[in-house]
């Protein structure tokens, strides 16, 4: 276990101390209530947001930002952007995404997103945009891998659920998070590739959320807790166990599927198989090409599937089966732990 | 760029059989089909593709912003699409609150609507959906009945408004958008060579009378069945038996009682005597 990087979190702790120091910015506009910027770590990243996150860490306070996001107006995509789908335009530098009554972003350099905010819309909207949308354009054009993915930490290493909406990423989280595993993401995992082409998985959005069927599987109770927009009844679940605060080698992803049949399967992926996986589950996949960014991702996407133990979990639709699937994932990886571990001396030699 | 060839029909009404049809159709270069690769699958629930095309999670958005938005995945598909693209639809047609029609006539190539006499839909829509007959029935009659409905969880497919079997039916027939070329799942077994060259003129597709004669076997029933016995079906739920079940027409005749066939006459008898189900 890398304990250097594991912050041991108890019930006990206060919600000021995992939330951002909040700090004056002169710059804010005199057009919105929240008048100053919130410091957080996410990704590897120092962020300086306009509103505050309580889904991310507080930044420590001596380091200066990475990414700068700020209320701004965006000004028009210029003529040589390309559309992806009806809510994005990018070019290789910049990328603008846009939900109406919500808010639009511009995400440039790597290092600035602008936000210019609608009127009416709210503040959970907006956060959803920002972490979501925002911080996968951002990442993409960073050189990170970002994959849609929850991530834990094992003894062997980072180990992630990957799988579409509705695979069962955050349930399978949960069950692990209960099992005393520490958290390194939830839903979107970002993997750096260092100079020695060392795949990491950076801490992420540290809080969990879970529908209301879910939550009764695992017996969370979901009274009193914040819902992720209030027509939703999707709950955000504080994790009230350890947290990873470094990035972590990437050890083993785990891709969550059904199948229409009985038992549990886990298949290891070989070859191009691997390979299509990691381009299948990347965050915004239809920008990558429009923003040329598509020969680096294919290489990282090569690099990463070089180096992790990829499997696909089937289990029967309709039936999660939580105990048997985690329990199934959890031998997987602990049988292959030797085996994960001398890949990652290898490639350090 | 019309591009997409909309296959709406109500669930178990011969959608798939004809989606098996055109992918054996549409590869005369191989000498079986193999239910399990299917080409004409992309439906338009899919959850992911949402995800994709708009660039935020459908999971993080109301029915109403889902549906505001299923007009514009379309869009980008045909923008996408080199030549026909099939689509499955289950969905009943509507307008959103925008007053956009969820299937964008500018995107549209062709509708084909796929309607089966609803006493034959009973029996198997309960063996799908792993329901009694009676509850099937029950479900066939519901105005606003709807797929992928329940609000605490995620369903893996979008939320589809299908309405009533008669409303699911009246909806595509009489909506003024799309022109629909109406396909009787009893004529595929009457008249296949006729019915199914239809759909391929329909869907601007040539039709050749040698390729079309090899697909018509290549997609027939028992062929069908005979490879979901020796390999499963991907497309099967997991509470059915199997996917491909008798395939008849007419077996209704034999599953329904006396009171079952009389209560869906009374549910959908205007729109089953427009159809000629009546006679």
């Amino acid at each position: 276990m890398q304990d250097s990087c594991i912050q041991k979190e108890s019930q006990t702790t206060q919600p000021s101390e995992r939330y951002p120091s909040i700090v004056p910015n002169p710059n804010a506009t005199a057009s919105h209530e929240f008048s100053g910027v919130a410091r957080h770590r996410a990704y590897g990243l120092i962020w300086q947001l306009p509103l505050a996150c309580p889904e991310l860490r507080a930044a420590p306070p001596d380091r200066a930002p990475d990414v700068v996001a700020r209320w701004d107006d965006v000004p028009p995509a210029p003529p040589s952007a390309l559309a992806a789908g009806p809510l994005r335009q990018v070019t290789k530098e910049e990328a603008r995404f846009g939900l109406p009554g919500v808010a639009r972003l511009l995400v440039r350099g790597g290092n600035e997103i602008l936000v210019e905010r609608q009127p009416d819309a709210d503040d959970e909207m907006v956060r959803l945009l920002l972490l979501g949308t925002g911080a996968a354009l951002l990442l993409h054009q960073r050189g990170l891998l970002p994959l849609h993915a929850s991530a834990i930490v094992t003894p062997a290493g980072a180990v992630l659920f990957m799988g579409h909406s509705g695979a069962g990423k955050s349930t399978l989280l949960n069950e692990f998070l209960r099992r005393g595993y520490p958290m390194l993401a939830e839903d979107l995992a970002a993997v750096r590739l260092d100079a020695d082409g060392v795949a990491w998985v950076e801490p992420g959005v540290q809080i969990t959320k879970l529908w209301a069927d879910s939550a009764a599987a695992l017996g969370q109770p979901t009274e009193g807790l914040p819902r992720v927009r209030p027509e939703l009844e999707k709950f955000v679940v504080p994790v009230t166990g350890p947290l990873a605060t470094a990035a972590v080698r990437l050890a083993a992803i785990y891709v969550l599927a059904t199948h229409n049949q009985p038992t549990i399967v886990l298949e290891e992926r070989r070859d191009a198989r691997k390979f299509n996986a990691l381009l299948d589950h990347t965050w915004q996949k239809l920008v990558v090409k429009r923003m040329e960014l598509h020969g680096a991702h294919f290489q990282r996407a090569v690099a990463v599937a070089n180096q992790a133990r990829i499997v696909r979990v089937s289990r029967p639709e309709g039936e999660f089966r939580l105990t048997e699937l985690a329990d199934a994932v959890e031998v997987d990886f602990t049988n292959n732990l030797q085996s994960l571990l001398s890949n990652h001396r290898e490639i350090r030699e | 760029m019309q591009r997409l060839v909309w296959l709406a029909s109500y669930p178990k009404s011969g959608n798939t059989w004809v989606r098996l049809f055109l992918t054996a159709y549409s590869h005369p270069e191989r000498d079986e089909l193999d239910i399990n690769a299917v080409d004409v699958s992309l439906h338009a629930g899919n959850r992911d593709l949402f995800d994709r095309v708009i660039g935020l999670e459908a999971s993080e958005l109301t029915p109403a912003e889902i549906e505001r938005y299923r007009p514009d995945v379309y869009r980008q598909l045909a923008v996408e699409a080199a030549e026909p693209l099939f689509i499955k639809v289950h969905d009943r047609w509507r307008r959103n609150a925008d007053g956009a029609s969820i299937f964008p006539p500018e995107t549209t190539a062709a509708t084909v609507y796929i309607v089966r006499d609803p006493r034959g839909v009973a029996p198997s829509y309960a063996n799908h959906y792993n329901l009694s007959i009676d509850a099937a029935i029950e479900q066939m009659r519901t105005v606003d009945h709807a797929i992928a409905t329940r609000p605490d969880r995620l369903a893996s497919q979008l939320h589809q408004p299908m309405g009533s079997w008669s409303q699911h039916v009246t909806s595509w027939l009489d909506q003024t958008d799309l022109p629909v070329h109406l396909v009787r799942y009893e004529d595929l077994h009457a008249d296949p060579e006729a019915t199914f060259a239809g759909i391929l003129e329909a869907a601007g597709l040539p039709v050749d009378a040698e390729r079309l004669a090899a697909a018509l076997t290549q997609s027939r029933f028992d062929r069908l069945q005979a490879q979901e016995e020796a390999a499963g079906f991907k497309e099967r739920l997991m509470g059915a038996p199997r996917f491909f079940r008798r395939g008849q027409a007419a077996s209704w005749q034999e599953e329904l009682t006396p009171a079952q066939i009389e209560r869906i006459v009374a549910d959908h008898g205007p729109v089953m005597a427009r159809l000629g189900y009546m006679g």
